[in-house]
């Protein structure tokens, strides 16, 4: 039973096609724009072709994210923090504590051994402590949000920079700028900043081994190394870790087909 | 009993309307800001109590005087009145229950001030005899000065009558909460807020009435809808839930049985004793009432409390809903986390900061019903 | 201009006695000596009369601020699920008490009392904290209810309050000689009664010279040698301390000395100290040539000190504990701050909004305004907090200062035509 998980972020859309819950058979990533319902459309498309499948092959579809009720054409739709748990959990049943950086948000998430979530938090009030607060230094700086990771690896030390909000780091990094200081320090400053915030969501739901990293900023390898620096852990982080949510959601599909499909029902999956 | 909810709606949809009519008619009204106002003294006194519950208006004029890290209800009832929406108000009652409505009653007088500006500087302890002596010259004090004002002398007998008809307003209430706890189902969550918040704006004989009508054609306890998952939701001090928060928790799959919101058992579970000397019954009912943050007595517990509403309803989890920037509560919230978690019980700790993200709150309270839900 | 100020000297001898101080409280228990931790202006001449150790942690997160360690006793505290919004001083005790023996602090966590002793004539918050501290330790609390003294206060109601505040005052000796074992001593209460009165009177007397022109020493100062007003109550030392403080500020005006050479400005500092900023405002005043020359900080100890009576000790207790500046309305404090203005010459106001303190910051514009029109001095609000680090903003403050600066430079350069 091939099933799919459509994630819908704020900046990105990623769908994942998913065989038995064993194979991840093709997936998609595509940046976000108004017009999600479209859009979905066109990223599960994108998906379905990779794998060499058509609509009529997929049995369930989940959405999930912060425009999971924008997909018309999926069954049903669950929150990212149930994703994120079964995501990671599939990947590898060690996992407890689950740290996403998304683009607009950010969350720490406990699970047990069984995979389920047991607690969370979630930082998606403010910008600092997000793939936001990286994208606005970014551009004070004048560098490629995709060249902060290895650039604070270059850096000789960590600048004390704030993390409470947005518009006081920019000006900090400002000042820090005409103060002579380099871009790598700074940045490095930086990663330690959007750590710390993260940390103290962990804290909230108390840490346990071992722990994953998903989401956009997870492909940093700055925030990566600060984050393990201040938990004292080595972070687990898959190939692809903005599709881990979608990941997922095609599993949660995958367990809601197999309901409906108990022996004492008929009834038809249902095909697109 | 559609038509009767809608009645009550339309009182809290307009929350200044009814209080507005009543001075029209030539009658006094007097503002109370929340909690724990001894409304009967008032009402004996022959004028209507309302209590202030803010606005969803958005704040700006308030900013002229106000930092903005001060509680949403301080800051939208300070703006109702600048925008000169209280105008018609014959007074306010100020009870100190915190540092945020004790600063603010000063900064109102100055800006705004009415015929009637009262002070009730509460005692923050719960513990002694000497905090109910001075408790019960508080309330003297706030007598004296609505006699003064209405140029009614508020007579035992007419202090004893209120009291009545507060506990039978309070009555009925409870009687609404206890039919809702049989079958959470019988009640939108909306409705039963909105009951309870219409009871604060408008007489309370009107009130009565109308409730008396509802309870008579209530619907039977049904057969109680299995998938919904039943919830207690505390919290929410001082000011109403918002009715689209309790909307989102039902459209998620949840069921209120039963709340711990001053907008709810807060507001009426406690019934003055009428076998007392009326002022010193009210003094008791303060005393005694529902434990609160804002009240210290060791030998009230909040999570005692808390824990037996979530027994009585047969609750599967627990919505904290604290209100940014206000303090008392926060105090205790770790304390509550630690024995509902002893209990086995989950909760959703939410912090609730006009004006709302419904979209925020939403995904939370979904993740916490697909936990519950397992 | 050296952009230094130059400290006390009496200031030296502080240090010994703060690291004393925490020092033997470690080791109280072993003493076989009760332990207490007080709020900041409560009587706590009660338990210094039965020879009680009294442990202050608003001091304590004052001296975690200096230190820079609070905003992570802050953060500690916050991950136990205390929400950011509450007092720092409360956050920063809450989560050093967590981290125990890895508390930031150079005195290491403060040790474990065996009661409380809590006055909420500073604001509601601290009887939550205490009481949540009371449910950690599972101590004994004692609360003495101080109502709030509104503008509208007769005779009759300050009586009541005065009368319920000398009741739990009865209360809290019945209590601890139960809880004690021992009968009450009420000699040596009227000795701490005493012996607070006199170091107050000292101290005052020090922070009083600052009305001079030129002032003999900064606010600030008065803020880093408080140490003995707010933990050493009813003691020797205390006393011993001030009396050098006075001695030395006097010393100074007798020569002349102005703490800012060439001072230009005199300011008023309104609210909490920022602990940990006193070295950068410090340069930042400097370099405009001001002096923080009063603040409304020390009064909510010195009002309620210097009214002592040792001879009505458990009377004058009482009525000090209402007094506290930060126990009163608006209208008070708009008074006292334009007689300020009046007494120490005072060109400008710097209203501190301190985040985590609502009786502080609460009715800040309308002081301001207030007094601006009553004594045409200006004032600017900068907001920060007194020991989280996370609501501060240098870039922030810098700005309004200096705007404020030229402001006060503009009005001069009017006024001398």
């Amino acid at each position: 039973m091939v099933t799919a998980g459509i994630d819908v972020g704020a900046l990105s859309i990623k769908v994942v096609l998913l065989d038995n819950r064993e194979k991840i058979l093709g997936y998609s990533i595509l940046p976000t724009k108004p017009g999600v319902g479209e859009l979905a459309q066109f990223a599960f498309d994108q998906a379905l072709e990779s794998a060499h499948l058509s609509k009529s092959n997929v049995a369930y579809i989940v959405s999930t994210g912060y425009g999971r009720r924008l997909v018309p054409f999926s069954n049903s739709e669950v929150t990212e923090i149930t994703c994120h748990g079964k995501g990671a959990y599939w990947l590898c049943p060690e996992v407890r504590t689950i740290i996403d950086i998304g683009g607009q948000d950010s969350k720490a998430i406990r699970i047990n051994s069984k995979g389920l979530v047991v607690n969370f938090a979630m930082n998606d009030k403010c910008a600092a402590g997000t793939g936001r607060f990286l994208e606005v230094m970014a551009h004070a700086l004048g560098v490629e949000l995709e060249e902060m990771g290895k650039l604070s690896l270059q850096a000789k030390k960590t600048l004390d920079v704030s993390n409470t909000c947005t518009v006081f780091a920019e000006s900090e990094v400002i000042s820090l700028i005409a103060e002579g200081h380099s871009k790598e320090d700074i940045i490095a400053g930086l990663h330690l900043a959007i750590a710390k915030r993260i940390v103290g969501l962990v804290a909230r739901v108390g840490l346990a081994e071992r722990v994953a990293m998903t989401g956009g900023v997870a492909k940093n390898m700055g925030v990566v190394k600060a984050i393990e620096s201040l938990l004292g852990v080595t972070l687990l982080i898959s190939e692809e870790p903005q599709i881990v949510g979608a990941l997922g959601a095609a599993l949660v599909a995958a367990d809601r087909c197999e309901a409906l499909l108990r022996p004492s029902q008929q009834v038809e999956v249902r095909s697109l | 009993m559609k038509d009767v909810i809608g009645e009550f709606a339309i009182v809290v949809q307009n929350p200044l309307q009814r209080a507005r009519r009543w001075k029209e008619a030539g009658k006094g009204v007097i503002g109370c800001f929340p909690m724990y106002v001894p409304e009967e003294i008032i009402h004996a006194s022959g004028m209507l109590p309302i209590t202030l519950l803010g606005t969803e208006e958005p704040v700006s004029l308030a900013y002229k005087h106000l930092q903005t890290y001060i509680c949403h209800l301080v800051q939208s009832n300070f703006e109702l009145s600048l925008a000169g929406k209280l105008d018609f108000l014959d007074g306010i009652v100020f009870p100190g229950i915190c540092d945020s409505v004790t600063c603010i009653s000063d900064i109102w007088r100055r800006h705004h001030p009415y015929p009637f500006h009262h002070n009730i500087v509460v005692p923050e302890r719960m513990d002694s005899l000497s905090s109910k002596h001075y408790l019960m010259e508080e309330f003297t004090g706030l007598k004296t000065h609505l006699e003064e004002f209405s140029s009614n002398k508020i007579s035992v007998r007419s202090l004893r009558e209120s009291i009545a008809i507060y506990n039978g307003d309070r009555a009925l209430l409870s009687r609404l909460y206890q039919l809702r706890r049989a079958d959470p189902s019988l009640f939108r969550a909306r409705d039963v807020a909105t009951i309870v918040m219409a009871s604060m704006l408008m007489p309370k004989e009107e009130h009565i009435e109308l409730l008396s009508q509802l309870l008579k054609c209530a619907p039977q306890a049904g057969q109680q809808a299995n998938s919904k998952v039943k919830i207690v939701v505390s919290g929410y001090l001082c000011e109403g839930p918002e009715l689209e928060v309790l909307d989102l928790i039902e459209g998620v799959g949840g069921v209120i049985a039963d709340d711990d919101l001053y907008v709810g058992t807060r507001y009426f579970s406690t019934l003055v004793d009428e076998m007392l000397p009326p002022l010193e019954a009210l003094v008791e009912r303060y005393i005694k009432d529902v434990p609160c943050p804002t009240k210290y007595n060791p030998a009230r517990d909040w999570a005692d409390y808390l824990l037996s509403i979530v027994r009585r309803s047969e609750a599967k989890g627990v919505i904290i809903m604290m209100m940014k920037y206000c303090e008392p509560p926060g105090f205790d919230y770790p304390y509550l986390k630690a024995r509902l978690t002893a209990k086995g019980i989950p909760h959703l700790f939410l912090e609730i900061e006009p004006p709302l993200s419904l979209e925020r709150i939403k995904t939370r309270l979904q993740a916490f019903m697909e936990i519950l839900r397992r | 201009m050296e952009a230094k100020i130059r400290p006390l000297n009496t200031q030296q001898g502080q240090v010994k006695l703060i690291n004393d101080y925490y020092g033997k409280g470690k080791t109280a228990r072993e003493r076989g000596q009760l332990l207490a931790w007080g709020s900041g202006i409560c009587a706590a001449e009660l338990l210094s009369a039965m020879d009680i150790y009294l442990i202050f942690p608003e001091n304590y997160a004052a001296d975690c601020g200096a230190l820079k360690v609070s905003t992570e006793h802050c953060e500690v505290a916050e991950t136990l699920g205390y929400p950011q919004d509450l007092c720092s001083y409360a956050r920063n005790q809450l989560g050093s008490t967590a981290l125990g023996e890895k508390a930031k602090s150079r005195h290491g966590p403060l040790p474990r009392p065996d009661l409380l002793l809590c006055s909420n004539n500073q604001c509601s918050t601290i009887t939550k904290w205490f009481q949540a501290v009371s449910r950690e330790f599972n101590i004994p609390l004692l609360i003495t209810d101080v109502p709030y003294l509104h503008g509208d206060i007769d005779d009759e109601r300050f009586n009541s309050v005065l009368g319920y505040v000398k009741e739990q005052l009865k209360e809290h000796i019945a209590f601890l000689e139960q809880f004690t074992g021992r009968h009450y001593d009420h000699d040596r209460l009227q000795e701490c009664v005493a012996l607070t009165r006199k170091s107050a009177q000292l101290y005052a007397d020090g922070l009083r010279m600052c009305r001079h022109i030129p002032s003999p020493m900064t606010a600030f100062d008065g803020f880093i040698n408080i140490f003995g007003i707010m933990c050493l109550r009813g003691s020797e030392e205390s006393v011993a301390f001030y009396e050098q403080f006075k001695a030395e500020i006097a010393e100074r005006v007798a020569e002349g000395f102005a703490a800012i050479p060439n001072e230009r400005y005199r300011l008023y500092w309104d609210n909490l100290p920022v602990w940990f900023k006193l070295r950068d405002f410090t340069t930042k005043f400097i370099s405009h040539g001001a002096c923080v020359v009063a603040a409304s900080y020390f009064w909510n100890w010195l009002d309620f000190m210097e009214a002592l009576d040792p001879s009505q000790p458990l009377d004058s207790l009482a009525r000090g504990i209402i007094q506290p500046y930060i126990n009163h309305g608006l209208e008070y404090k708009i008074e006292w701050l334009a007689n300020c203005v009046e007494e120490y010459s005072i060109d400008g106001l710097v209203m501190q909004s301190t985040r985590s303190c609502k009786p502080f910051f609460m009715g800040q514009y309308d002081i301001i305004e207030a007094v601006e029109k009553r004594t045409g001095v200006p004032g600017v609000i900068i907001e920060s907090d007194m020991c989280d680090l996370r609501f501060h903003s240098d870039a922030q403050v810098d700005a309004r200062l200096d705007a404020f600066f030229e402001v006060l430079a503009t009005r001069r350069r009017d006024r001398s035509g």
